[in-house]
């Protein structure tokens, strides 16, 4: 069962996986592109900066990696209208944990690219002393981060109507009373402490803050 | 026809008087002349300005705030947190003799209503008090900290940086450093170096890329060198350029910091007393005064602190990833929960 709802999906997501997977493979090789000759007494200054601009790129990458996975994972069935799900003999739980695990085992994929394509970048480099590689460590960070990306858009995509309606309409309310709380001066922001608690330390979305450096002291 | 000809004759004659003036040093002595007096009309402009909206002054202690009337019980409040933070900081025989500048506030017309906007203001104030008291007590320090005088604790994060600016910057001493030879911090830190800074913290081969590296403000001459020494490696022009005070030092501003936050920290109340005592001796001895210990046991403190606040790579915090897979197995566990297809 788990093989055929892979490959459905996969026919809906093939083209996003593959660019995913082709990005995944470009950033490292990008942020470590040109020549790092080991004689340069600067090569440590020019890798920490050249991996901390290239940093932001692999967040991004995880972000849009779960954005078009969820989209994928349910977009055939809201084509549908799920007449296919309810053909098959299984229950929604468990229909929907394979959806969700085929989506997980393609993002697992384009995360392989980058640790592969990460190794490749770093293996031609001699490092200067107290500099290290992480290419498992960038890629398990990429993995975490998407993967809570692609848990709370595959949930989201997922809501019934009503339920949906209703979170549409609370954002709605919420945007609304920060715009009023801001032209009356009332120094709260509803909006601002929705976007604090998402990134604070705790939340789903923490992993996609701190350091994204492929190498590092 | 003859209108376009008569636009020509225009545009040329427009054309040709700044063309002519170009070259002419009277012509660009005027319009500096010209310049200076807009900008001091401009200053004058905004002190008008300012005068129309700030009509209170706020005094606690030797703290003075000018400020408008809607500001006021704010900007009391605040001026009071502030006070008493510094007394207690630095003791009342330091603060109150201190010269503090009228600190102005409430001119920009920013809407300040909240309560949290007291602690903040309080923060600024006592932010400006400290670095007029320590630049009133100690003009030698406050220079090595190029101002920015302790405050804030150094965090963990600002650690981390001083970690990666050893790693990263080629000077001579940052490696050994980094591998915890107190000495050598000490010289990356920029204590107990002799006359010739550039030398002892840089090897030659670096000095072209340093003098790409430093900011504004150079003079034409500067330039001339700056150019010089990037392009042709010429040392003695980079030399010229490359001043003590230009120079990227081998660790940052933070780390100087903490080492001060570190010796005020081990010496107890009156550490901050025996610091600014006798300014004339050398940085080091006054700090190890400050602190009661040898600089040397300042120095190992430090450099632990930056060992252990080094970056362990991405996956560092651990937390951070468990806290992240909590997450997705409780949004998942939320999402298969429900029986309705559509």
């Amino acid at each position: 069962m788990f093989r055929m709802i892979l490959f459905t999906q996969w026919r809906e997501s093939r083209l996003a996986v593959l660019a995913m997977a082709v990005a995944a493979v470009a950033i490292p090789l990008l942020s470590l592109r040109g020549s790092w000759p080991s004689t340069d007494p600067w090569i440590a200054w020019d890798l920490l900066r050249s991996t901390a601009q290239w940093g932001v790129a692999y967040p991004i990458l995880a972000l849009l990696a779960a954005l078009l996975l969820a989209a994928a994972a349910w977009w055939p069935d809201h084509r549908t209208k799920h007449v296919y799900a309810l053909t098959l003999p299984i229950s929604r739980r468990r229909y929907l944990l394979l959806r969700y695990v085929a989506g997980v085992t393609f993002l697992l994929g384009i995360t392989v690219a980058l640790i592969a394509s990460a190794l490749v970048a770093t293996s031609r480099l001699s490092l200067p002393p107290l500099l290290h590689v992480y290419p498992f460590g960038t890629g398990l960070r990429f993995f975490l981060a998407g993967l809570s990306a692609y848990t709370i858009l595959f949930a989201l995509n997922g809501l019934a109507p009503r339920t949906a309606r209703v979170l549409a309409a609370l954002g709605i309310v919420l945007v609304l009373v920060s715009l009023l709380a801001d032209l009356l001066s009332l120094g709260w922001n509803p909006l601002a402490w929705v976007m604090e608690a998402l990134l604070s330390p705790y939340s789903p979305l923490a992993i996609f803050r701190g350091r994204w450096m492929l190498i590092d002291v | 026809m003859c209108r376009i000809r008569a636009c020509l004759i225009v545009l040329l004659a427009v054309g040709a008087v700044p063309l002519a003036a170009q070259d002419s040093a009277a012509t660009l002595l005027r319009m500096e002349a010209r310049l200076d007096s807009l900008t001091r009309a401009a200053a004058v402009r905004r002190s008008a300005a300012a005068r129309t909206r700030i009509n209170d002054t706020v005094v606690v202690g030797g703290l003075r705030v000018a400020t408008s009337a809607p500001y006021r019980l704010l900007v009391q409040a605040a001026a009071d947190k502030a006070w008493r933070s510094l007394l207690t900081r630095f003791g009342p025989t330091v603060v109150e003799p201190a010269v503090i500048p009228v600190v102005p506030f409430g001119a920009t017309g920013i809407p300040v209503r909240t309560p949290s906007a007291v602690a903040e203001l309080a923060q600024m104030f006592e932010r400006i008090s400290a670095v007029a008291i320590w630049q009133q007590r100690d003009p030698p320090l406050t220079a090595w900290l190029r101002g920015n005088v302790p405050g804030d604790p150094v965090t963990s994060r600002d650690l981390g940086s001083v970690a990666e600016q050893l790693a990263g910057r080629p000077a001579r001493p940052n490696i050994a450093c980094l591998q915890g030879d107190a000495p050598k911090c000490a010289a990356a830190l920029g204590i107990g170096i002799g006359v010739d800074t550039l030398g002892e913290w840089y090897p030659p081969s670096t000095w072209p890329k340093l003098a790409f590296l430093i900011g504004g403000g150079l003079s034409r001459a500067d330039l001339v060198s700056r150019q010089s020494c990037m392009n042709r490696g010429d040392l003695a022009a980079c030399r010229s350029v490359l001043t003590p005070v230009r120079l990227l030092p081998p660790v940052g501003i933070e780390g100087r910091r903490y080492l001060v936050q570190l010796a005020l920290e081990a010496g107890g109340d009156s550490a901050f007393h025996r610091l600014t005592q006798d300014t004339s001796l050398p940085i080091e001895s006054r700090l190890a005064a400050a602190a009661g210990v040898p600089v040397r046991t300042l120095l190992v403190q430090w450099v632990a602190a930056v060992q252990r606040a080094m970056p362990r790579g991405p996956t560092d915090p651990l937390w951070e990833s468990l806290v992240s897979m909590v997450w997705s197995i409780a949004i998942l566990t939320l999402a298969l929960r429900g029986s309705r297809w559509w």
